[in-house]
């Protein structure tokens, strides 16, 4: 009886873990290389990951975490304190080829293993994670159409891709995935996936930008249908353009913020603190000083990633916004999962345009790494505008992701 | 809890269930009973082998707080009609249980099953069933959940 509770937990979400593997006798190498990229704090793969003087290796916002409850490392207990993080790109490096490689590696292992069970019965593929799929899941999984994708591309070295993210890709990519989409209706309103009001179309980067307080459309609601919000946040996202623009116009500086020493600040001078970073000023002290820590924790562990996986400003108040939620435990799901259900129902758009892209271009196609649903965002997140960064924030962790 | 950490407590849940149905991974004498959401959890401890408790069933609960993991969990044997806690001088008859891997030695690196673990191996080791020191006055005074108390671990051991 209680089984089904726990599988409901656990259905709701798709929690990768070096398990995925099959044990070394199996597959040698495969699950220890797999726990060797992840955090032992979050137990996910590493997200800027920095070194502590004993040589143990965290992701950034973890390590920062910890410290603020107790300045040692977790795993050896020597001291630790953040001021001698030191970054550790190749790790970054690492873990970032893997989650192109991982889902490639494990449909490939799982074939091999389905292929030696049909030859002979006794043996059986290794045990898979969910006890309520076992193998099956895995190989259907493999050979599913998102999966497809992918495999039938010309795999891009992650260094190719990178760049076609930070925008240096010519031109003639944008402007075929542009032409091959219906023209932008820069007057139509959307909801913002943060607080939910109507904003128009071609201000929504603004006004995520701003917090949530500008460029609120003023009669217009929203589009009501619910295929119509689909389709305006479709376009939108697909406007790389003037997400590009966005991007050069938004240049942050790469200085990590200081730490702020809150028993000699007043409220209001808190306040103002918050109000530099466009964040909200609304709570009583405890609250702002709890806001300004965890955006001073975000803000500089952003800062340890390489500088093309940073994320943006405004993706970063968007996580902050749902770490206060989750705090206050008034979570808006519906939210969350309406901007994952939108990502599910665009890719087959989204792998069209890239498809329409191709002809014109030698470049190696990047619908291999949006046919991952198990990148977390992260993929995603560099190939499309800012608008997409705001909405991916929304989602990163998101339980119906994967 | 952020939605990281919520994570990691599904992926614990998740490796607890593979274990679970694999008689060879198993942590022998420890069974998960109840996870309905990631707040609360029960296991049912036993200690197989020659020990105090032999034949004996006790229940844990594990209360997750926002902060998981970086603080502990709040861990405590379950009082009721049916289950009692164990007479041992690290649990007072109220559950709560004195181990310094729920407060000072806690780290977020370990997991609910390492509690469990170490809670089951400080049954094992017992030498002699004795309440602890003063605890009917802890009993008397305690609050409700054990976190809130600042307990001076008994010995290095646990
Ligand atoms: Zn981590
Ligand atoms: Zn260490
Ligand atoms: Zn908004």
């Amino acid at each position: 009886m209680w089984k089904t509770d726990v599988k409901e937990l656990l259905d709701s979400t798709d929690v990768q873990d070096p398990t995925d593997f099959p044990p070394s006798s199996t597959a040698p190498g495969l699950r220890a290389l797999d726990s060797a990229l992840r955090c032992n704090i979050c137990q996910e793969l590493y997200e800027a990951p920095v070194v502590l003087t004993c040589g143990h290796c965290f992701c950034s916002l973890c390590a920062r975490n910890q410290i603020s409850v107790k300045p040692a490392c977790p795993s050896c207990w020597k001291e630790a304190a953040i001021s001698s993080f030191r970054i550790n790109p190749a790790m970054e490096e690492a873990v970032t080829a893997w989650k192109d490689a991982r889902r490639f590696v494990l449909g490939m292992v799982n074939e091999a293993l389905k292929a030696q069970a049909t030859a002979s019965e006794s043996l059986r593929p290794s045990k898979r994670r969910k006890p309520n799929s076992h193998s099956v899941g895995v190989i259907s999984s493999f050979a599913s159409p998102q999966r497809k994708s992918g495999r039938s591309d010309t795999p891009s070295t992650p260094k190719e891709r990178r760049n076609l993210d930070v925008g240096t890709s010519d031109d003639d990519i944008e402007q075929d995935v542009f032409s091959g989409s219906e023209p932008l209706a820069s007057n139509s309103n959307i909801e913002c996936p943060v607080c939910a009001k109507s904003v128009p179309m071609a201000r929504i980067n603004d006004h995520l930008d701003s917090n949530c307080k500008h460029y609120l459309s003023s009669g217009k609601t929203a589009s009501s249908s619910k295929s119509g919000q689909k389709d305006a946040w479709s376009k939108l996202l697909d406007g790389k353009k003037s997400g590009k623009e966005k991007e050069k116009a938004d240049a942050e500086p790469d200085t990590p913020l200081p730490k702020a020493s809150y028993t000699v600040l007043k409220d209001r001078q808190i306040r103002d603190l918050l109000a530099a970073h466009d964040l909200s000023t609304v709570g009583d002290r405890a609250q702002l000083i709890a806001r300004h820590e965890r955006w001073v924790a975000l803000y500089n562990a952003n800062l340890d990633r390489s500088p093309a996986l940073r994320k943006r400003s405004a993706e970063l108040r968007v996580e902050l916004r749902r770490w206060e939620e989750d705090r206050r435990g008034s979570r808006k799901e519906p939210l969350k999962t309406d901007i994952a259900e939108y990502r599910r129902a665009n890719k087959a758009e989204f792998d069209k345009l890239v498809q329409l892209a191709r002809p014109k271009s030698d470049r190696p196609s990047e619908s291999s790494s949006r046919g991952e649903g198990d990148d977390r965002g992260e993929s995603s997140r560099r190939l499309k505008g800012p608008a997409v960064a705001s909405g991916d924030a929304i989602m990163v962790d998101s339980d119906a992701e994967g | 809890m952020s939605v990281v950490y919520s994570r990691r407590l599904k992926k614990e849940l998740q490796e607890i269930q593979i274990e679970q149905a694999d008689p060879a991974k198993r942590a022998a004498g420890i069974q998960l009973l109840q996870a309905d959401d990631l707040k609360t959890w029960y296991f049912s401890i036993e200690v197989l082998g020659d020990s105090l408790y032999k034949n004996e069933t006790f229940h844990l609960m594990v209360r997750f707080d926002p902060e998981y993991p970086f603080k502990s969990p709040a861990v405590q044997f379950v009082v009721s009609d049916k289950v009692k806690p164990p007479i041992h001088p690290h649990v007072y008859t109220n559950g709560h249980i004195c181990a310094s891997i729920l407060g000072d030695d806690w780290s977020p690196t370990l997991s609910v099953m390492a509690i469990c673990i170490t809670i089951q191996s400080m049954l094992a080791s017992c030498k002699k069933k004795e309440l602890p020191e003063g605890n009917d006055d802890y009993v008397r005074t305690a609050p409700d959940n054990p976190k809130k108390t600042r307990f001076v671990y008994h010995d290095d051991t646990v």
